[in-house]
This record gives C-alpha cells, sequence and structure tokens, in this order.
C-alpha cells in the first residue's frame, strides 16, 4: 500500500463521518479507485455515491434533494397509522385485515385440495372386474385385496359350474391392486390367471391387478 | 355461565373467532391424518393379537409421516399381514420393507417431475404403483428412466406408469435384460399406442411363445422392430401368426411360478373388466 492509497482510506474514513472531502479530492479519490486494483476492490462500491457527492451525474440524487419535506411528513403520517402487531419480542407491521385474509386463503386452499384430490378419484371410471377361481373340492372361496382393506370374509365367492367361483367387484381404474383368494378360510393362493404376481413380504406371493 | 360465554364470544373480534375456527379445523384434520394406526387397533379386534408389536408399528408409521410417506398404504400392508395371520415380528420387518419401497418410489418419482414437491404432493396411488413396480423386482434405475422419458417427451404420467407395467407384466413372463426393457418401455411411450394398450405385449410374447418362437426373435424382431418402424399390437400378431408353428418351446422360469393345483382355462380370466358401470 503505497503513500496514495494511505491518503485515499483516511479521506474515505473522513468521508464515511460525514466530512465531505472537496470536489477536487473526491474526483482525485474516484480515478485513484479506477485505477488502483486494491482501492478499486474497496471502494469500488461507493463510486456512484462519491461521484454524487461530487456533483457528477452518476444516477443517483444529491442526498439532500432524496424527498420533499412534504412528502417525507406524508409517508409518516401513513406509517402511524398502519397496525403494529407483536409476536413474542419481534414487530410486524401490517394491515389489519391481512392475517385473517391469508388465514381463510390458507384454509381455503386447504380444503380445495381435499375436495380436488377426492373429485379427481370419484372421477376414474369405475368399472366391474369379475374374479374367477377354480376349486372344486373347496367350501369356501373369499377375495381380499387392498380395495376392500384387506378384510376377510366381506367378498365371498358365489360357486358356479365345473367348481369355478365367481364374483364382481366395483374398481377404479387407473389404479394397481393387490389381492389374494383365500379357500376354506385357511389357505391364501394368488390368482393363478393374474398377470403379475409379486413378493407379498411374508413369504407367499400377491396377485397384481392393473386397470 | 351462558351469559358469560356469550359476552366472552361477543368481545372476540372477527378476525380472532376466523383465526381460532381455521386453527381447530387444521388441528381436527392433522389429528384425523396422522392416527391411522389407533383407528386401526381400535377398530379391528384381531388387532390385539399386535399388541405387543404397538410401538414398533408407531415408530414406523412417525418416521412414514416425517418422510411424507403415505400411511394408507402401510395401514394396507398392516391389514394384509393382519388377514394373513403373519407373527408379529414378521410383520414388522414387512412394514418396515415397504417403508423403505414406498421412499424410494418417492424419491424416482420426485426425480423424475412427477410431485413430490410441497406444492404439488404426488398421488398416493402413484406411489402404490411405483412401490408395486419395484416390489415386482424392476430395477430403480429402470422405473426412474422410463418415467424420466416420459417426462422428456410430455407423454404424461398414465403412459409412463403404463409403460412401467407393461415393463413389469413382460418380464413377469420373459427373463429380459435391462437395456431391453428399457428400450420398450421408450419405444412404447413414442409409439403413439393408447396407454391402456401397453399391457398387451405380455399377451403377445407369450403368444409367439406359444408358436415357438425365440425369445430374441420375439423380442428384437417382433416387439422392438415392430414398435421402432411405428407399428403396433396389430402388425405384431400379424407377424407372430405368419410366422411356422414350430416346437413350442419349454415354458420360461418365470412361468413356472404360476401354481398349478388350480388348472384353468383362457375363458376364466380372472381380474377381467366385464361391463361399465
Amino acid at each position: 500500500m503505497n503513500e496514495i492509497c494511505q491518503r485515499v482510506d483516511a479521506a474515505i474514513r473522513e468521508w464515511e463521518h460525514g466530512d465531505i472531502p472537496g470536489t477536487q479530492n473526491l474526483f482525485f479519490i474516484i480515478n485513484h479507485s479506477r485505477t488502483c486494483a486494491r482501492c478499486g476492490r474497496s471502494y469500488g462500491a461507493l463510486l456512484p455515491l462519491l461521484r454524487r457527492d461530487a456533483g457528477e451525474p452518476s444516477g443517483l440524487a444529491p442526498a439532500d434533494q432524496t424527498c420533499s419535506t412534504d412528502f417525507t411528513n406524508s409517508v409518516m403520517r401513513r406509517a402511524t397509522r398502519a397496525k403494529v402487531l407483536r409476536f413474542s419480542g419481534s414487530t410486524m407491521q401490517t394491515a389489519k385485515w391481512a392475517l385473517p385474509l391469508a388465514g381463510c386463503l390458507a384454509l381455503l386452499l386447504g380444503l380445495g385440495g381435499l375436495i380436488l384430490q377426492a373429485h379427481m378419484h370419484s372421477t376414474a371410471e369405475r368399472v366391474m372386474v369379475s374374479f374367477r377361481f377354480e376349486a372344486p373340492s373347496a367350501s369356501q372361496v373369499s377375495l381380499a385385496g387392498d380395495f376392500n382393506g384387506w378384510r376377510v370374509g366381506e367378498l365371498i365367492l358365489k360357486q358356479g359350474q365345473s367348481g369355478v367361483w365367481e364374483i364382481a367387484v366395483p374398481l377404479h381404474t387407473g389404479a394397481i391392486y393387490t389381492y389374494d383368494f383365500l379357500i376354506d378360510g385357511q389357505q391364501w393362493i394368488p390368482d393363478p390367471h393374474s398377470e403379475t404376481q409379486v413378493d407379498d413380504g411374508f413369504g407367499g406371493l400377491a396377485s397384481v391387478l392393473r386397470l | 355461565m351462558k351469559t358469560s360465554i356469550t359476552a366472552k364470544c361477543r368481545s372476540l373480534s372477527p378476525t380472532s373467532m376466523i383465526l381460532f375456527a381455521s386453527l381447530m379445523l387444521m388441528a381436527v384434520a392433522s389429528t384425523s391424518w396422522s392416527d391411522l394406526l389407533g383407528s386401526w387397533y381400535a377398530s379391528d379386534p384381531r388387532a390385539a393379537v399386535y399388541s405387543d408389536a404397538r410401538a414398533e408399528f408407531s415408530r414406523i408409521f412417525s418416521q412414514a409421516a416425517r418422510e411424507h410417506v403415505p400411511q394408507q398404504i402401510l395401514l394396507n400392508k398392516l391389514r394384509e399381514g393382519e388377514a394373513k395371520g403373519v407373527p408379529a415380528n414378521t410383520l414388522v420387518n414387512s412394514l418396515r420393507f415397504e417403508l423403505a419401497l414406498l421412499s424410494r418410489a418417492k424419491v424416482i418419482l420426485g426425480r423424475a417431475g412427477f410431485g413430490g414437491t410441497f406444492l404439488s404432493p404426488v398421488a398416493d396411488e402413484t406411489v402404490k404403483d411405483v412401490e408395486v413396480y419395484l416390489r415386482s423386482g424392476l430395477p430403480d434405475q429402470l422405473v426412474s428412466n422410463l418415467l424420466s422419458a416420459s417426462a422428456a417427451r410430455h407423454a404424461g404420467k398414465q403412459a409412463a406408469l403404463a409403460a412401467c407395467g407393461a415393463i413389469m407384466d413382460l418380464r413377469a413372463v420373459a427373463p429380459m435384460e435391462d437395456a431391453d426393457s428399457l428400450q420398450i418401455g421408450k419405444l412404447l411411450l413414442a409409439s403413439g399406442l393408447p396407454p391402456s394398450g401397453y399391457g398387451s405385449l405380455a399377451l403377445v410374447y407369450g403368444l409367439g411363445k406359444s408358436r415357438g418362437l425365440s425369445h430374441d426373435a420375439l423380442v428384437h424382431d417382433i416387439i422392438i422392430n415392430t414398435l421402432r418402424s411405428g407399428g403396433g399390437l396389430a402388425i405384431m400378431n400379424r407377424k407372430i401368426v405368419s410366422t411356422p408353428i414350430s416346437e413350442p418351446l419349454p415354458p420360461s422360469p418365470a412361468a413356472q411360478l404360476v401354481p398349478k393345483q388350480h388348472p384353468s382355462t383362457r375363458e376364466l380370466v380372472s381380474g377381467k373388466k366385464i361391463n361399465n358401470r
């Protein structure tokens, strides 16, 4: 750091404390900061303010001409009218209606989301799906899956000709279901006709139905 | 007493009343969503068998809530285990595995751009779909690539899931390389076929096998080449039917998984859509 940089440092310190150097000194600081890498890094951000104080057009209005007294007073009058709410020590300025409005909007959005979700599910096409299982020696065949919460005994198949058991269940399209047949209330068997069977995680298989 | 309550209510500003009502609604909603496990214990008498495992179940459900994994799917797995009379420790392990699968499914969906954010949460049904694909043995990377391919083509979530499903069904009857699976999935997405028709690929494969075509001929010559040239299922079918019947090959190991104790005919297709309601 040379002597010129030291002079610039001192002048900037004075300027920061409110002592505006003369125009000539300001231009000296500005020009030096443009050519000296060290001062440019340190004071580059201050250049527009320095140029303003030096009277050079820089896009920034002089400090004492930023706004008129009338305008300032008008703003302050409006500011004092705003209600101040206190939340555990912090202060938040807000209009009277903003908080309840935000609460209502959040509530409406939440309810809207729930209604939309229910609507999307209800608009999925509902089809009757026939489940058939051939077990001539069985005395009862029931069906359980995630479409009925795996409730046993709720969907009992009816025995038809040649030992074929059958039931039709209304299901929504656009979904994947896993299910199994329960033979005589004891033996779980995957559907031999299902396109895919997956490991049920309990050592058996679960049938997969994609609609 | 009544007068004092009324007086207090009158003293509340409309703002406070709206805020209070909102908070109450949110509290009620969050309670009803978070206590699925408690409802199951309360409503199902057979759940008492698993009273010793309740703490462990609660931990799993809490983790699911923290990871925003659909708890209803976990509850279904719990009910399935209960229905099948699974011992408590096996059920706990299965639920842990289910939770891991669901978490992976959510990550895959989020990475492919199918929701998973606060503003666009992914539907439970979609997570369930991907969970089944992973459970069937489809590798995470393959599912992720198929979903991403669909997103890149703006083919939509339904097409993406249908392509994954078609590959799952195909791999159930035909042992396939991941590269072939991905290629077929991408070709399906680009084919212009309706997603509901993707699932017929497994039937096409079965038809070809029944006419003695080799695995390579079916996968590469019939399926991949037809899809690549812009053809659909009808052309695949025509190619298979026009091929002279040779000696049928023995069934693949995957086909042997189907239990044989209940023989059936093709007319008895279970899980078949019979009419619209």
